[in-house]
């Protein structure tokens, strides 16, 4: 699948700027004179930490391609010392050193090594970590690394002259990286920046503090003597909602990828997007699941492929899989509607294949059409007051897959706010529409054009009312004002008079009325609800409850309806419940004792709930085999957490849960 | 639907102050009968809704029986396809004719209001409850005692805190201690009976339970498990829970006239607000965080503020209503139906069980298991019986069993795309992984890791790992640098795909957050695959948002309702007897690695403990007096040298300190007496 790619390239893309920004920052970062304190630059990530460990990552990448081979990347769940932050930090930045020193190509996962696993690691890389035992990792090890490395650099012949020319300040700062700075030790934060600082004559170090609440959360976590070491610098990452707005242009909506998400899997996907988490990569991997199951549970996803290979595809089509394509609810509401001639021929395989192959490609310049519509819309709608199709491109689309949008109200109120713009803006609002559809290429940016030329050609003076036509009307007025006997009919000869001039419009309201019924028509046209084509099953997933059981798990209401139904599960008959409180003594031991101690309180006593546990399933068995059958059962409610055993009575347990569950 | 719904509650939520100020002042005026009052309320309010919500789901019908219709269409077609394989989770949307929910709509509606005055009120009991109570009633006659009643306020931990109580302890000792720190011997039984005996005898059992439900201003709300498709019958899920008592709240209470009519007006005009606002969205249109699971325990604050309980019933009696149109006898293939049906949400779930749970301290009887012959079976006895018992529904367990075994494919396809399998619902999924295992991964590396068991580690994971599965020679001994060993190594390239199958992954030891952290590194790696199973219900709160991420999971109802054998053993159950043995090796074990002095030391404590085995009164050995002895003994020189070998001990679990209530440190060795003594005298022989 290309897709992974794709989201690769665009991830790539999005930090592009700030990167660029912090990357020169940072260049610049060994001139600062040494009293002005560390430079930081402060990169606030947002709260989406999934998408953290692949920014982070591109970043170092970058930093050491760009700025300096001292790169060191640290992490909170590994520096829960100060001995150990600063061995990490001095074994990364040294050990990244070393390799790019050595002119090897440089890989993401250089190792990390600690005194204590070095046997194993001579055995796995011996070439690398034999150089780095020598030094303990230490600030002044890393200060004599460094001036040595640095001498390395300064004589020639290493790395290629272009490359050195770029990096051209002949002291390469250290970046030490800190990825979500919030969840550091506050103490061993302030300490390790009161050391560096200390060493910062000696040791060009500069810092990355990843922030994902705020920037104020640096000086929180740093008291005031610290935070003076540092000179903070800020810088916004993307917001992660561009990012998304980006990805589902890019790689959603883009006309190479032949699968498509339907409204109701698009709507889940954005709604666990911005209410769950904002990670654009769980979008991603939200994004592939769909796919995948496409192409696994759908059989129609045969035809989801790219245009050139759709002939190889159909050739291939088994008969059973051509009755299924025929069977698709959207091609026999389409031959339904067929004359029955039509309809019996296409029964033939061949000729229905035929019809496949001609009908396949459609899906797709459909979808191009739609976008291109939608697009156009929604530039439309852009200013209009009130959002009416949502403030991002992707509300809209989501609405287009949802419903037949030209018979939505919001379609509706578009073109009565339309029909009452002014010559300017409805100018401007074209020029916009011709904006978002001109890269398209489609008959509607002709028309938008045509449109346009047409408004501004308009002759600019208002039509002149002829002189005679003016006193002719005047008479009229007097005419009617004379015949008035009382302030009623008055009112009504002025009103209908008001009203006959409204409704003699000029001209260019006629005009602006005539161009919105073309653009109408054409919109019309173009946006065509998905679910109506023909074969959509084949590119469109839309199987929402299979996505929301696969990607919002909940394991909790699961157990609870096995255990207050289970005849639901087992599709047994000797369990059907009349009513859900009702217990029955086919029903499994467990689910039997659940039901009894919903009926309790807080605390349940042993002894009366077992009774009530044999009341329920009578004297089948001897008092032994009951008290066992309880016993367990009870060892399993503790297990799931629904009880836990308690001191406050003898022989009680208290319930964890409440309510009917 | 869940969405139009929870809009619509929003809005006769805020539409019905009025009402309710109303029905204020008149539980004021008659106090005694406003449960009934409420009830009564409702079954205007129902009637209104019933016929509101029958003739908005008619139009719909077609339509689910089209989409239906469809979905049988894509199975049949999809079974003959070579690609793909049966998939009993995927679409086996109950087949129904589109002619028989209308039918069972007219039905419904009928039977509504036929039942709407009789119903109501009087409450319907299966016969099995009405037998447990005439049966409780005899064993209570039995033992008739008038023992008091008083429960003090229980510790219940919230339900947030996934943790039991034996979870943190370390695996060598744990057991022992574990087994020693419930004093269910029979002495406390006594103690517990004579100090209750002084207290006034309280009201008989199903009285005093009846008195405390009523005293709730309105009747519980549905049970969730109210909306089972059993269409006419649904008027009964409302009825109160307790049978007890029923009979003094059933008698019907007039409503005012006047009152009634006014409420049933401006019902009628609340809901045709309601029909025009909610649009006809498709019921799986739902917010995905409504029916994630977190919800579920964000749903009492929510309903907190949604302070009109009553409209908030009627409105899940709607749904109920309109879940119920599809008949259950149709439905085929297991797990279809409910896996279908993840709308039996915890919605119902209302904050004010909470606190009614929490205000009144339900009685309970005084009862002990002392009245059995044998109190608590011994492990292996219990064992015994349990396998010389049939499983009931074994075929069916066995069908569920196979159903997952189709899915076997599905998973590793998932598996090999870089998701990770969850494996959730009620039952043992032990033999599920293990069937996996041993039909598709016998060939390729996998490790299992059980996490049920009360001694993993994360160490000892990454060193089996490292040791066994993926023959690192010398691995290192820090956590950190063993992840990063096993990064590298599967890095490498050639290097194997890891299957990782972990059972329970939120097992007692599992739930550390050290674990969870390994585990969420592990998954990451592009050459591991995790398949996991999870049991706890607050299992979704081991993770946040970044390890989620991690894990990456794709989580799958795997009920199989198998006992859980395996995973219960380890834990010190209730109604089982502690095999001594493991509490005691642990303590040997411990023991020898001591100082003489520190031998000493303990045994001097064990021995006072001993002693004073009968002493009631005794909560500890003081900390100045085990000083004072210890002097004497000549064990230390210094309180500083002993409070140095108290630490040793603290950290392996030996002692237990506690501030008594004039704070003075008091030592206990958490054992019970039986057991100590055992070890003091096995320590006199060696």
């Amino acid at each position: 699948m290309a897709t992974s790619s794709l989201t690769k390239d665009f991830q790539e893309e999005m930090f592009n700027t700030v990167f660029h920004e912090m990357i020169e920052y940072l260049q610049g970062s060994v001139d600062i004179e040494e009293d002005a304190g560390i430079p930081t630059a402060t990169l606030i990530t947002g709260v989406n930490m999934p998408d953290h460990t692949g920014v982070f990552r591109s970043l170092a990448e970058r930093l050491r391609a760009q700025v300096t081979a001292h790169v060191a990347v640290l992490e909170a769940a590994s520096c829960a010392t100060v001995q150990a932050t600063v061995r990490a930090m001095v074994r990364q930045l040294t050990a990244a050193g070393e390799v790019t020193a050595a002119g090897e190509p440089l890989s993401p996962d250089v190792p990390v090594v600690d005194e204590d696993d070095e046997d194993d690691c001579l055995l796995d890389v011996p070439d690398q970590t034999s150089r780095q035992r020598r030094a303990p990792a230490t600030m002044p090890a890393l200060v004599a690394h460094y001036e040595a490395a640095q001498e390395t650099v300064a004589s020639p012949k290493k790395g290629s002259p272009r490359k050195r020319a770029r990096t051209v300040p002949q002291r390469r700062p250290l970046v030490v990286v800190w990825r979500d700075l919030e969840a550091f030790q506050p103490r061993v934060l302030q300490d390790l920046v009161l050391i560096c600082s200390q060493y910062r004559t000696k040791l060009p170090i500069s810092f990355v503090f990843g922030v994902s609440t705020c920037a104020s959360a640096v000086h929180r976590l740093l008291p005031q003597h610290v935070s003076a070491r540092l000179s903070l610098h800020k810088f916004h990452s993307q917001l992660a909602t561009h990012c998304l707005a980006e990805m589902i242009d890019k790689v959603l909506l883009s006309p190479s990828m032949p699968f498509r998400l339907g409204g109701r899997a698009l709507r889940l996907l954005l709604d666990i997007f911005l209410y769950h988490d904002f990670s654009v990569n769980n979008f991603i991997s939200a994004y592939k699941f769909c796919m995948l199951s496409h192409f696994l549970w759908s059989p129609a996803s045969a035809l989801c492929c790219e245009p050139h290979q759709l002939e190889e595809r159909v050739e291939e089509l088994t008969g059973a899989q051509v009755a299924g394509l025929r069977a698709l609810p959207s091609v026999r509401a389409y031959l339904d509607d067929l004359e029955q001639e039509e309809r019996h021929t296409l029964q033939h395989d061949g000729v229905f294949k035929e019809w496949v192959l001609h009908m396949a490609p459609k899906l797709h310049s459909k979808h191009e059409e739609l976008l291109v519509g939608l697009r156009c819309l929604f530039a439309l709608t852009k200013r209009l007051p009130g959002a009416l199709l949502g403030k991002q491109f992707r509300e809209a689309y989501n609405l287009a897959l949802l419903h037949a949008l030209p018979e939505r109200d919001e379609y509706k109120r578009t073109f009565q706010l339309l029909s009452m713009l002014s010559r300017q803006e409805l100018t401007a609002t074209l020029e916009h529409a011709l904006e978002a559809v001109s890269g398209s290429g489609s008959a509607l940016s002709t028309v938008l054009r045509t449109q346009l030329d047409r408004v501004r050609a308009l002759d600019d003076r208002p039509t002149p009312v002829s002189e005679e036509e003016s006193s002719q009307q005047r008479r009229l007025v007097a005419d009617t004002l004379k015949q008035a006997t009382s302030r009623q009919s008055l009112r009504e000869s002025l009103q209908s008079m008001g009203a006959a001039r409204n409704a003699r419009l000029n001209p260019y309201e006629t005009l602006r009325s005539a161009l919105l019924d073309e653009l109408d028509e054409h919109l019309r046209g173009l946006i065509v609800q998905p679910s109506k084509w023909p074969f959509n099953e084949c590119v469109v997933f839309d199987d929402v409850s299979l996505v929301r059981r696969r990607l919002v798990g909940a394991p909790r209401s699961s157990v609870q309806t096995a255990l207050a139904d289970p005849a639901k599960y087992l599709q047994c008959t000797c369990c059907q419940l009349g009513d859900a409180a009702s217990i029955r003594p086919t029903m499994p031991d467990l689910c039997i004792v659940y039901k009894l101690h919903l009926e309790c309180g807080r605390l349940i006593n042993l002894f009366d709930w077992m009774q009530a546990f044999r009341a329920v399933v009578g004297a089948s068995d001897d008092d032994q085999t009951i008290q066992a059958r309880f016993a367990h059962c009870v060892a399993e409610l503790q297990f799931l957490g629904f009880i836990k055993s308690t001191q406050r009575k003898t022989d009680h347990v208290a319930r964890l849960t409440w309510g009917s569950c | 639907m869940n969405s139009a719904g929870r809009r619509t509650r929003k809005d006769s939520g805020s539409g019905d102050n009025s009402s309710r100020t109303m029905r204020t002042r008149q539980d004021s005026t008659i106090k005694d009968i406003n449960g009934v009052l409420s009830v009564r309320f409702l079954d205007d309010a129902d009637a209104l809704e019933k016929i509101c919500c029958i003739s908005k789901t008619a139009p719909k019908m077609s339509r689910v029986g089209e989409l239906l219709r469809n979905s049988q269409h894509l199975i049949s077609h999809r079974a003959g396809t070579p690609m793909s394989v049966a998939d009993p989770d995927s679409e086996s949307e109950p087949e129904s004719p589109p002619a028989q929910p209308n039918a069972a709509l007219t039905e419904l509606n009928s039977a509504q209001l036929e039942v709407e005055d009789t119903v109501r009120g009087t409450a319907v009991f299966g016969f099995q409850r009405c037998h447990r109570r005439s049966h409780l009633r005899r064993v209570a006659e039995e033992f008739a005692q008038k023992s008091p009643v008083k429960t003090a306020a229980a510790d219940i931990k919230s339900p947030g805190t996934p943790r039991r109580g034996c979870s943190g302890l370390p695996a060598s000792i744990g057991s022992g201690r574990r087994g020693g720190r419930r004093p269910v011997s029979r002495t406390v039984d006594d103690r517990a009976r004579s100090r209750s005996r002084s207290r006034s005898p309280p009201p008989a059992r199903s009285r005093s339970r009846s008195k405390s439900r009523s005293r709730s201003r309105s009747p519980p709300p549905p049970q969730r498990n109210g909306r089972t498709p059993s269409t006419p019958k649904s008027a009964a899920g409302r009825t109160p829970q307790t049978p007890r008592g029923r009979a003094s709240a059933a008698l019907p209470a007039k409503t005012p006239q006047t009152v009634r009519r006014k409420v049933k007006l401006r019902l009628s005009k609340l809901k045709q607000e309601d029909i025009a606002v909610s649009d006809d969205d498709d019921d799986s249109d739902v917010s995905p965080l409504e029916d994630s699971s977190e919800d579920e325990y964000k749903a009492p604050m929510e309903e907190e503020e949604d302070d009109d309980e009553e409209s908030d019933e009627e409105d899940e009696e709607e749904e109920e209503e309109q879940t119920s149109t599809v008949p259950p006898a149709a439905v085929r293939g297991r797990g279809g139906a409910p896996r279908r049906r993840p709308e039996l949400e915890p919605a119902a779930v209302s904050a004010e069980d909470y606190f009614s749970l929490h205000s009144a301290g339900g009685p309970t009887s005084n009862h002990t298991l002392s009245r059995l012959s044998e109190p608590r079976l011994s492990g292996a006895a219990l064992r015994a019986l349990l396998d010389a018992r049939p499983t009931d529904h074994a075929a069916e367990r066995a069908a569920l069993l196979t159903d997952l075994e189709i899915m076997f494919p599905h998973w590793l396809a998932a598996v090999s795309h870089g998701f990770n399998i969850l494996l959730h619902g009620l039952g043992s999924k032990r033999d599920v992984l293990e069937r996996l295992r041993r039909q598709h991964l016998r060939e390729r590396l996998h490790m299992v890791v059980s996490g049920y068991h009360p001694s993993v580690t994360p160490r000892q994971l990454l060193l089996t790992l490292l040791e066994e599965a993926l023959d690192v020679p010398a691995p290192p001994s820090k956590l950190e640098a063993q992840l990063e060993a096993v990064e590298r190594r599967l890095a490498a390239p050639g290097a194997p795909a890891l299957f990782l199958l972990v059972h329970s992954i939120d097992g007692p030891m599992m739930r550390a957050e050290k674990m969870q952290y390994v585990l969420a590194r592990l998954a990451q790696l592009p050459r591991v695959h995790l398949l996991a199973s999870a049991d706890h219900i607050n299992s979704p709160l081991v993770w946040d948002q970044h390890k989620l991420a991690q894990f990456n999971f794709l989580w799958f109802d795997a009920t199989t309702l198998l006992p859980y054998t395996e995973e219960t053993s380890y834990e010190n159950s209730l109604l089982v007897r502690q095999t001594a043995d493991l509490a005691l090796s642990s303590l040997r074990h411990v023991f020898k690695s001591l100082t003489p002095n520190a031998r000493g030391i303990f045994i001097l404590l064990a021995k006072n403990q001993v002693e004073r085995a009968s002493d009631k009164t005794f909560d500890g050995m003081p900390l100045s007096e085990l000083y004072q002895r210890c002097r004497d003994a000549f064990l230390v020189s210094s309180q500083v040298a002993l409070r140095a070998q108290l630490t040793e001990f603290r950290d392996h679990k030996l002692i237990r300190t506690r501030q008594s209530h004039d704070g003075v440190e008091q030592l206990t060795v958490p054992l019970e007496a039986a057991l100590i003594s055992e070890f003091l005298a096995s320590c006199e022989d060696s």
